[in-house]
């Protein structure tokens, strides 16, 4: 899994902002590419729920994550100026909180969300 | 109970591995460019959807 992971960094890294379709106004470019962010926040919050199915973290931990990926969901679609930063800060917090366990178990996922965000271009 | 708890972590990672496929998949590059309102539509679309999913969970297990 962890070096599924890596691949996925590694393809993310060429396939983020790269295949911005060339034709889109600069605010659907930041929509094409928020969505790709909505959609890696998806992978977090799908992860968090498998693994609280499966009895590895606790299911408080997995409210906990999905309340953070509604949360972050909102100010990704709501595209205030300062969406980045409060979602990025936000990710860094959920981090702060959770379980060693399920740090270990979430935090690619988190990460790879983290990456996708920071590449957004404006 | 360990293995039955494997088991079904094993079952729901086919479904998140094809997420983080779908999430990098390039795309076809005969396919026509998406429009301005296309993206805006798929964006709503992927907010849309995502919350409901949330929503339905939180309903269920929050306390």
């Amino acid at each position: 899994m962890k070096s599924l992971l890596i691949i996925a960094l590694l393809v993310g890294s060429f396939g983020c902002t790269k295949d911005i379709p060339p034709n889109l106004s600069p605010d659907s470019r930041i929509k094409y590419q928020a969505t790709k962010v909505i959609l890696a926040l998806d992978v977090s919050r799908d992860a968090a729920i498998a693994l609280a199915d499966a009895g590895i973290i606790t299911r408080p931990e997995s409210v906990r994550v999905v309340e953070f990926h509604k949360a972050a969901i909102t100010v990704v679609y709501s595209a205030s100026p300062e969406w980045k930063i409060t979602v990025l800060k936000a990710l860094d917090e959920l981090k702060g909180v959770l379980s060693v366990t399920a740090q270990n178990q979430l935090g690619h996922y988190l990460d790879l969300a983290k990456v996708l965000i920071q590449e957004v271009t404006n | 109970m360990k293995e039955l708890l494997i088991k079904s972590l094993i079952e729901s990672l086919p479904n998140i591995i094809q997420e983080i496929k779908d999430l990098f998949k390039k795309k076809n590059p005969t396919a026509p460019e998406p429009t301005d309102a296309e993206v805006m539509a798929g964006l709503t679309q992927a907010f849309i959807s995502s919350l409901a999913k949330d929503d339905a969970y939180l309903a269920i297990h929050k306390k």
